[in-house]
């Protein structure tokens, strides 16, 4: 068998050929692209977080009565939720926090240290830096350690100031923790540990961690921390509860009871753990991938279609001169051989053709969304993805010709 | 009835260039039943495409029942081909998932006549072959012999002016083949136009008028025999 | 009218006896246009026009204004409650009206159950509802600005009061009792447009609409951005502070009106600067609506990227599908052959395709809506707030059909034209 023969039949067949051609090499470059966006979601997903997410369970909730604008009383409540809390089986601590890690939007202002002159332009990253409110575990609560200075005490505590109609609240000076990226960047030559800023003495800083996955470089770990307990009525209050490994499930169960049990006036936004709090923020991410995914496994029944059908009408058209080649003592093989090997050039072509497609969809996807180039690993594991399926979906109608006797050589058609 | 002047027809290929039929001669009147024989490659089908026109030709004049084929469009020719020819091919060219009815129905199609009135064209033509019983038969349900009637009937329903029959015995046995041959000079006796290629020279002898095509060329207008007495033996026998 | 039930019976046979091809064909056509409609169901929806016959007459205003010296020169969407008052005391605007978001819990103060339904609420002013000609049920818009009356959504209406004429009753808030004066008719702006800031253009619907002044004397939270420069202790210390959270719309029919808007801004701006804030690079900004929604990239870029894709996996179908049909034309040439030979023009074997295209046409239709559907569904499972945003309607439906007639056809053309070419004389013996 020729290949030159194989061409000749391919260039007689022009316009079926070409249409197969692009068909193929677009869902290389679908495939190629997909597996990229996928890639980029899982990795997302598992990147190092730096704190305990797998010990880690997160409560929204919100009053409902009139009774919480009282912030005595929400406070009091908040309290014996937390004690509650502590006290099921599993648990190891449970704090509250004005705001949780990795989340949209939030509570962000400016952090400069106090004598940043008036006319020097803050950088922008340290214009929207997280403010955690927690009470001293706070930090602990997440398995986030202390490398220097002293983490926070119930001292530090400006709770009851803030809420004291008779304090100025210009008069508090709060003791904060900062993150280590963000020590370096609010104080670059020195050490911040006494350090005064807009929002208070730092007292220690905290290894960094994961807070704003979306941003880039240390920004990502930008956050300080104080001891106050933020109580209104009209926001939501979140709850941190770190659990014993392998208990986020049974202590889950019994989270809604202990709260409502506390007092029932509240509306539970949420109760998940933190992987499924992670899961819910890339949603998007992940969402985009899966859809991709399934378009990219229809492009593959579609080329198994089209590979089958080609391939069908192909052996149709050509039984005669396959019969005349079997008279002429090719093999069964052989013949099985020669259509196979059509399909193989298809494939092969269709390759170098995708190189161009796979990159021209990396080109206008990456004008709409963020998607990381491709490479030439991913791009050789879909062309073998559409040469199997090919040669899968070739296999019935190559199965076929050896069906075809030699005899039908002497007869006319 | 079919006048042709001069005709030639050239197929061209990247190397060569082969003349088909060169300086092409040929009246055909009404009523006559006329035999072109020749050895292969000789342009007698070329002959019965242009005749029949299926295929164009390069030079000289062609006049089919009064009408000059010259620059005619394909929807003139269309309209020609469904009114004055009825064709009658080696193959039957039946549709096989087509009963009788909805085979001859085909032509008739074309020419807009009312259901009424291809209804009965179709019995008609069927009746005259033999084959009224059948209608709703398929193809694949009758002999060969009985599927080239069929296809005649295809050709007659529509009243044509001229038959075309390209070796309409070719692929029957010779008792089929005479039962065909018998209907086609019924055919001819009660007043239709026919034309037959064909390679056996008995049928050949058998038909009124016989014409030699040799290089696509007419080379012998010779007329073999009277032609009914032998028509007469060569059906009966 | 025979012909083309000659050629649809045709085409019937031809569709039987070629089962599998058919089914092969149709069946990727349609997956490709099923995958596609379900995108443009999605897309459609994100990038419609919510108030079409006054679109080009809402603007949003967003002012150019902050109290200290800050480089980033972007626009706020929100402003202060005392810019938002000083735009309320324009007489240039048709209707003007501000509002903020926030959520309370709720409960007829009739009910013995202490059950409360959770509302959102659009802290606004009467502005509101002629300027989004919001459609009344029951009653109307409340007439004082710290009126202690409320107007409600049906869905509420339904919740709490089974959709009866409520108008007159009391709903009780943090104990304290508000009445009813107006129910509205169901209502949904898809995108919500005066909500497009900051994601929340899909976000479920308006509950309750209130008072500003009300809402703010009771406390009721900031729901979506706030941003300040000071502390600001409550929602009421807003007043003459430097909190910004008040989003603000006005109705300009003219140009003429249009230009005062900006002349009033920018007098306003100019004001406030020699008072000794600051100006930003970018000048006052009126936006209509459809401009608004495109600021705001309503349209969701992961879902162009897919529309993107889906495009090209269209395409890919229409390819194949063509290709199928040359082959199967190519099969055919023998009854092409014949219906020439016997007096069809090529005009007729034209017409004969394009019917047989358009019975593939409408089964493909019928595949590609059910395939959409199914698509849709998956997405949605994959990808649920998709869920917000994807509407099935009369419109998408036609698309659909419309959508797979033209793909259809398309696929039909090529080989219908080769096969209309196919020299006679060599088809038949």
């Amino acid at each position: 068998m020729s290949i030159k023969a194989l061409f000749k039949s391919l260039r007689l067949r022009k316009f079926a050929t070409g249409l197969l051609l692009l068909q193929l090499s677009l869902t290389i470059g679908l495939m190629v692209n997909t597996v990229i966006l996928t890639n980029s979601a899982i990795e997302k997903l598992n990147k190092p977080f730096m704190f305990d997410v797998d010990q880690l369970i997160s409560v929204s909730l919100i009053p409902t009565s009139g009774a919480f604008r009282d912030n005595n009383y929400a406070r009091s409540i908040i309290q014996q939720d937390i004690a509650k809390i502590s006290e099921l089986d599993g648990v190891i601590s449970a704090a509250h926090y004005n705001q949780l890690p990795i989340q949209r939007g939030g509570w962000n202002g400016n952090l400069q240290a106090a004598d940043f002159p008036d006319d020097a332009v803050l950088p922008r990253e340290l214009q929207y830096v997280p403010q955690f409110y927690s009470s001293k575990i706070g930090l602990d609560n997440l398995g986030v350690r202390i490398i220097e200075g002293r983490g926070l005490t119930d001292a530090d505590d400006i709770t009851d100031d803030y809420y004291n109609p008779d304090k100025n609240l210009d008069d508090i000076e709060q003791n904060i923790v900062l993150t280590e990226s963000t020590a370096k960047a609010v104080f670059p030559n020195k050490s911040a540990i006494g350090e005064l800023t807009n929002n208070g003495r730092v007292v220690g800083i905290a290894k960094d961690f994961v807070v704003g996955p979306t941003l880039t470089g240390p920004a990502k770990h930008f956050a300080f921390f104080g001891n106050f307990m933020f109580a209104r009525a009209d926001f939501p209050q979140n709850y941190l509860i770190r659990v014993e490994l392998g208990k986020i499930e049974q202590v889950k169960e019994k989270l809604r009871d202990t709260i409502l049990g506390v007092q029932p006036e509240r509306d539970i936004l949420t109760i998940r753990s933190m992987s499924e709090h992670l899961e819910t923020f890339y949603s998007q991410d992940t969402g985009l991938a899966n859809l991709f995914a399934v378009l990219s496994l229809l492009m593959i029944l579609v080329t198994v279609v089209s590979s089958f059908a080609h391939a069908h009408f192909h052996v149709t058209q050509q039984r005669k001169f396959i019969g005349i080649r079997r008279a002429l003592g090719a093999r069964k093989k052989d013949v099985m051989l020669y259509v196979f090997s059509e399909n193989w050039m298809l494939t092969l072509g269709a390759s170098l053709l995708g190189i161009a497609t796979m990159v021209g969809l990396n080109i206008a996807l990456s004008q709409v969304i963020n998607i990381d180039k491709p490479n030439i690993i991913l791009y050789i594991l879909a062309v073998l993805v559409v040469l199997i399926a090919g040669s899968l979906a070739t296999w019935l109608p190559a199965y076929k010709t050896t069906k075809i006797p030699p005899v039908i050589a002497t007869r006319t058609l | 009835m079919l006048n042709m002047k001069n005709i030639s027809r050239i197929y061209r290929s990247d190397t060569i260039q082969t003349h088909a039929l060169r300086d092409f001669n040929l009246e055909v009147k009404e009523g006559e039943f006329v035999a072109v024989t020749g050895p292969s490659g000789s342009g007698k089908s070329t002959f019965l495409n242009i005749a029949g026109l299926l295929d164009g030709f390069d030079q000289g004049s062609y006049e089919l029942d009064g009408v000059n084929i010259q620059g005619l469009n394909d929807d003139n020719l269309s309209r020609l081909r469904n009114e004055k020819i009825g064709f009658i091919f080696q193959n039957y060219n039946l549709i096989p998932d087509f009963n009788l009815f909805d085979n001859i129905d085909m032509p008739l199609r074309y020419r807009g006549f009312s259901a009424a009135k291809r209804k009965h064209l179709i019995n008609d033509a069927l009746e005259q072959v033999g084959l009224a019983s059948r209608v709703n038969y398929l193809p694949s349900q009758l002999s060969g012999g009985q599927q080239q009637r069929v296809a005649i009937a295809r050709a007659l329903a529509g009243e044509p002016k001229i038959l075309l029959a390209d070796e309409p015995t070719g692929n029957l046995d010779s008792l089929m083949a005479r039962q065909v041959m018998e209907l086609l000079h019924t055919l001819n006796e009660a007043g239709s136009t026919i034309i037959m290629v064909t390679h056996d020279p008995d049928q050949a002898r058998a038909v009124g008028r016989n014409i030699q095509v040799i290089d696509g060329q007419i080379t012998d207008h010779s007329v073999y025999a009277p032609a009914h007495e032998n028509a007469s033996i060569v059906v009966k026998s | 009218m025979e012909m083309f039930n000659y050629y649809l019976k045709l085409s019937v046979r031809n569709l039987i006896r070629n089962k599998l091809f058919f089914t092969l064909m149709i069946s990727t056509l349609a997956v490709g246009v099923g995958v596609f409609l379900a995108n443009i169901a999605i897309i459609k929806s994100m990038s419609a026009d919510p108030i079409p016959h006054k679109s080009n007459k809402i603007f949003n205003v967003s002012l150019n204004i902050w109290p200290n010296d800050n480089p980033d020169a972007e626009l706020l969407e929100i402003m202060r409650y005392d810019d938002a008052m000083h735009l309320l005391k324009n007489d240039i605007a048709t209707h003007t009206m501000v509002h903020y978001q926030s959520q309370v819990y709720v409960r007829d103060s009739e009910s013995t159950s202490l059950a409360r339904h959770k509302a959102k609420v659009r802290a606004t002013t009467q502005g509101f509802f002629p300027l989004t000609d919001a459609p009344f049920e029951f009653g109307g818009s409340w007439q004082q600005d710290r009126a202690k009356q409320l107007v409600i959504s049906n869905q509420l209406n339904q919740q709490v009061f089974a959709g009866e004429n409520s108008v007159g009753k009391i709903l009780e808030i943090d104990g304290t009792p508000f009445e009813i004066v107006g129910v509205l008719k169901p209502w949904k702006l898809k995108p919500n447009f005066y909500n497009a800031a900051y994601e929340q253009a899909f976000s479920s619907a308006d509950d309750i609409f209130a008072p500003i002044e009300t809402a703010m004397d009771h406390e009721w939270s900031v729901d979506v951005r706030s941003s300040a420069t000071e502390h600001i202790a409550t929602v009421s210390d807003n007043r003459g502070k430097n909190g910004f959270f008040i989003q603000a719309y006005v109705q300009l029919d003219t140009p003429e009106q249009k230009q005062e808007m900006q002349q009033y801004l920018d007098n306003y701006s100019q004001h406030r600067k020699e008072q000794g804030e600051y100006l930003r690079a970018n000048n006052n900004r009126l936006l209509d609506v459809n401009q608004w929604l495109t600021y705001q990239s309503v349209v969701d870029e992961r879902m162009l990227a897919f529309g993107l894709a889906t495009s090209l996996f269209l395409i890919v179908c229409i390819f194949n599908a063509s290709s199928l049909l040359l082959a199967r034309y190519h099969s055919a040439r023998f009854e092409t052959g014949l219906r020439r030979a016997v007096g069809a023009r090529i005009k007729d074997v034209f017409y004969q395709g394009l019917v047989e295209s358009l019975l593939v046409g409408m089964c493909c239709a019928v595949f590609s809506l059910l395939f959409g559907w199914l698509f849709l569904q998956i997405s949605i499972e994959l990808f649920p707030s998709i869920q917000r945003t994807s509407d099935i309607d009369t419109t998408l439906i036609l698309i659909g059909i419309g959508i797979a007639l033209v793909t259809s056809f398309i696929s039909m053309f090529y080989p219908l034209i080769r096969s209309c070419k196919t020299p006679l004389s060599t088809t038949l013996k």
